[in-house]
């Protein structure tokens, strides 16, 4: 009964379904399905046929491609309140990216036809996903230009800035970047090596920009790293 | 490691630099502080909280954008603006927390405020 509390909470406050009333998100959850995955375990494949679409509840997904050679790119992490893989639904896609849980994650999903009639039934979800896809487009842009123009350290710091956007958290010490984080996931999310994360990192450390232990990262000087990934 | 001051500690300007920002600001301020005085009751500003975010503030009273701006606060947009607030934005940027409340509640009590919830 609290979880399914704890979910309808967490339906409110997802921008898909933003519009809707307290009894038609209740409707929503009812039609969807719920599913728990364990830490490092796969929803779903690039490649496959996409048959649902999922709302995280709880913890969060790492998105990526494998490009030829087996090479990670990370495009996004998912976290509460946020969907993948809507458009690939609609759309009858196969999925464009891998998605793995990092932690201990909760997730609704929805087949094609249960979505359409959901859309249908409220055309407000339609509106939400497009301000949604607008927004990730737009990310992408930005991270495509910093790719194109940016020095790879000004790159970093812009990745541990986005990521501390979505997912951090205020401690005594600094804003907690909420992920676990290797230093290859960085790399992979910035389009860069092990090497120059790591040697990146270790600078910014010493200078007390940041504070990092195994998979965990503390900015302590944000303003610092604004200015450095900014180039201020 | 640099350890974070609490929240509230910083008061008065912490001017080593002398920056002419600072000194305009204190003045302008004290002129504001005068003009309260003369109005009194009249005015009614809104308390603002030490530990209210920049984007909890921002979303709230959009029409404090220009008045960070025009301090030269450049926290709007910033990726820290849902984890900072106001006793940090004093912190980072060496001024006093209490003048930059007063403006800010002075900015808001000036405006007509339509809240839309």
């Amino acid at each position: 009964m609290d979880k399914n509390i704890a979910i309808l909470n967490n339906l409110k406050k997802s921008d898909v379904f933003k519009g809707l009333t307290t009894e038609q998100n209740d409707a929503v959850i009812k039609s969807g399905f719920r599913k728990k995955l364990q830490s490092k375990n796969i929803l779903f494949h690039q490649g496959d046929s996409a048959q649902k679409c999922y709302l995280v509840n709880q913890g969060r997904l790492k998105l990526t491609k494998l490009n030829e050679q087996g090479k990670e790119v990370i495009f996004r992490y998912i976290g509460a309140g946020e969907v993948t893989a809507a458009v690939a639904v609609i759309k009858k896609r196969e999925y464009p990216v891998t998605a793995e849980s990092v932690e201990e994650t909760d997730v609704t999903g929805w087949d094609r036809q249960t979505m359409m009639q959901l859309i249908q039934h409220y055309p407000d979800i339609a509106i939400n996903l497009l301000g949604i896809i607008l927004d990730r487009v737009e990310d992408i842009q930005n991270r495509y230009q910093e790719l194109a123009t940016e020095r790879v350290e000004q790159r970093i710091a812009l990745t541990l800035l986005r990521l501390m956007r979505s997912a951090g958290a205020k401690t005594t010490d600094g804003i907690y970047i909420d992920i676990p984080l290797s230093r290859q996931n960085i790399a992979d999310y910035t389009g860069t090596t092990l090497f120059t994360v790591s040697r990146t990192l270790s600078t910014w450390k010493k200078k007390g920009w940041i504070k990092s232990r195994r998979e965990q990262i503390v900015i302590t000087d944000p303003h610092s790293l604004v200015k450095f990934g900014e180039a201020i | 490691m640099r350890q974070r001051k609490d929240a509230g500690e910083s008061s008065g300007f912490n001017n080593d630099r002398g920056s002419e920002f600072s000194d305009g600001l204190v003045s302008t301020l004290d002129k504001m502080k005068e003009e309260v005085k003369v109005e009194g009751e009249m005015t009614m500003n809104p308390k603002i909280s030490t530990n209210i975010t920049v984007k909890q503030l921002i979303e709230r009273y959009p029409q404090l954008l220009k008045t960070f701006m025009d301090m030269g606060l450049m926290c709007v947009g910033c990726p820290t603006e849902a984890f900072h607030t106001m006793a940090d934005v004093a912190r980072e940027y060496h001024i006093s927390l209490d003048q930059l409340l007063e403006r800010i509640s002075k900015t808001i009590g000036d405006s007509d405020v339509i809240e839309d919830d």
